[in-house]
């Protein structure tokens, strides 16, 4: 009798494995799917609302740690000046911390988006910190020169590989994180993403938390 | 053990790591004729929905490819032609053309061999982006026997 109740209860189990598997694959089929057709459009993502929540989820199949949610991992690096600058100096504000390269040219074409956003937000306390993904050895006058050259407005930070990890290993470029003003992670995207979702994005951390 | 198994299947990232953005696809072993100058090609391959910058970007930031030979006894590599790249746009900005190589390429190196087997050994330095991201770059190494005949 304990034994007969004991297979079916290995039976409704190993059923329920079969079960989520299936249903794990086909989730990961759709995701890959949805992630084949946009390289093949070689097309950004769609300015629409619906559309958004996509570009989230391609995002964090792109190797994105899912921080959302999360406080941001604190880190403190040097300016392409050579000044300190911490993370927790932002205590308050509205942070997009964005990881960048001189050799990108999807972080080339967002930079003066950033710019005007900056611009637009700084008065509501938000601040841009771009922190460089150029290997260590790239002279810091050749991250002051590109800084110049592009226009930037905001701290252009040294980056190195305990951040990047903390970060989730920074596969791809530009990878941005969004931080409302407790602290918190509040959207991320890797990969270029419209103006307008980089903005809505702004706004839900100046939203998000503090004052 | 089941749970583990989920979670390896979700998490496993979708895009190519730097390393497989680009193949040496052929040859593995070539006969040219000893002491005289001539040329073999060196066929590689961008994975698809990759570009990787040409050997002469459209700007100065942008990483060319590079292919880096270790010079060998009895093999004197000259020099390396590499193909003129084609014009890429990012949708978003269309006027920012790019000079890329995407799918297959070939490189034509110039060289001399003595009499007898030889192995090319080199690397082809490059960086890889597609539509909307940039991985950083990589090295691939390239290894071809050359028999000087």
């Amino acid at each position: 009798m304990g034994d007969v109740k004991r297979n079916q209860w290995v039976i409704v189990l190993v059923l329920a494995a079969f079960v989520l598997m299936v249903w794990s694959g086909y989730a990961n089929y759709k995701r890959r799917k949805q992630y084949a057709q946009r390289q093949a459009q070689g097309t950004l993502v769609p300015e629409t609302a619906n559309n958004q929540s996509v570009q989230q989820d391609v995002a964090a199949d792109e190797g994105l740690p899912n921080l959302r949610g999360k406080r941001a991992p604190e880190f403190s690096l040097r300016s392409v000046e050579g000044k300190k600058v911490s993370l927790s100096d932002y205590k308050g504000k509205a942070v997009l911390i964005n990881f960048w390269a001189t050799w990108c040219a999807p972080c080339k074409i967002e930079m003066p988006w950033l710019v005007s956003l900056r611009n637009q937000y700084a008065g509501q306390g938000f601040e841009i910190l771009g922190v460089s993904e150029d290997d260590a050895d790239t002279p810091r006058a050749k991250l002051v020169k590109f800084g110049q050259e592009q226009g930037l407005n905001y701290p252009l930070l040294v980056g190195d590989d305990s951040v990047s990890r903390k970060y989730g290993g920074v596969e791809f470029l530009p990878t941005s994180y969004f931080v409302g003003r407790d602290g918190k992670i509040v959207a991320e995207t890797a990969g270029l993403v419209s103006k307008n979702e980089v903005e809505a994005s702004i706004k839900k951390a100046l939203a998000t938390g503090g004052k | 053990m089941l749970v583990l198994l989920i979670q390896v299947v979700k998490d496993r990232p979708l895009p190519l790591p730097a390393a497989d953005a680009v193949q040496f696809v052929s040859p593995v072993q070539v006969s040219v004729p000893a002491r005289r100058a001539t040329e073999i090609d060196l066929h590689f391959r961008v994975a698809d929905g990759f570009h990787i910058n040409s050997h002469a970007p459209s700007e100065k930031w942008l990483i060319p490819a590079r292919l880096a030979v270790v010079e060998a006894p009895g093999l004197n590599v000259i020099g390396v032609d590499f193909p003129p790249g084609t014009e890429f746009a990012l949708q978003v900005a269309p006027q920012q053309k790019l000079s890329v190589y995407t799918g297959e390429f070939v490189l034509h190196a110039h060289l001399t061999a003595q009499p007898g087997e030889h192995v090319l050994v080199g690397g082809l330095h490059y960086q890889a982006c597609d539509a909307s991201s940039c991985l950083p770059p990589h090295t691939i190494p390239v290894s071809v026997t050359v028999v000087g005949q």
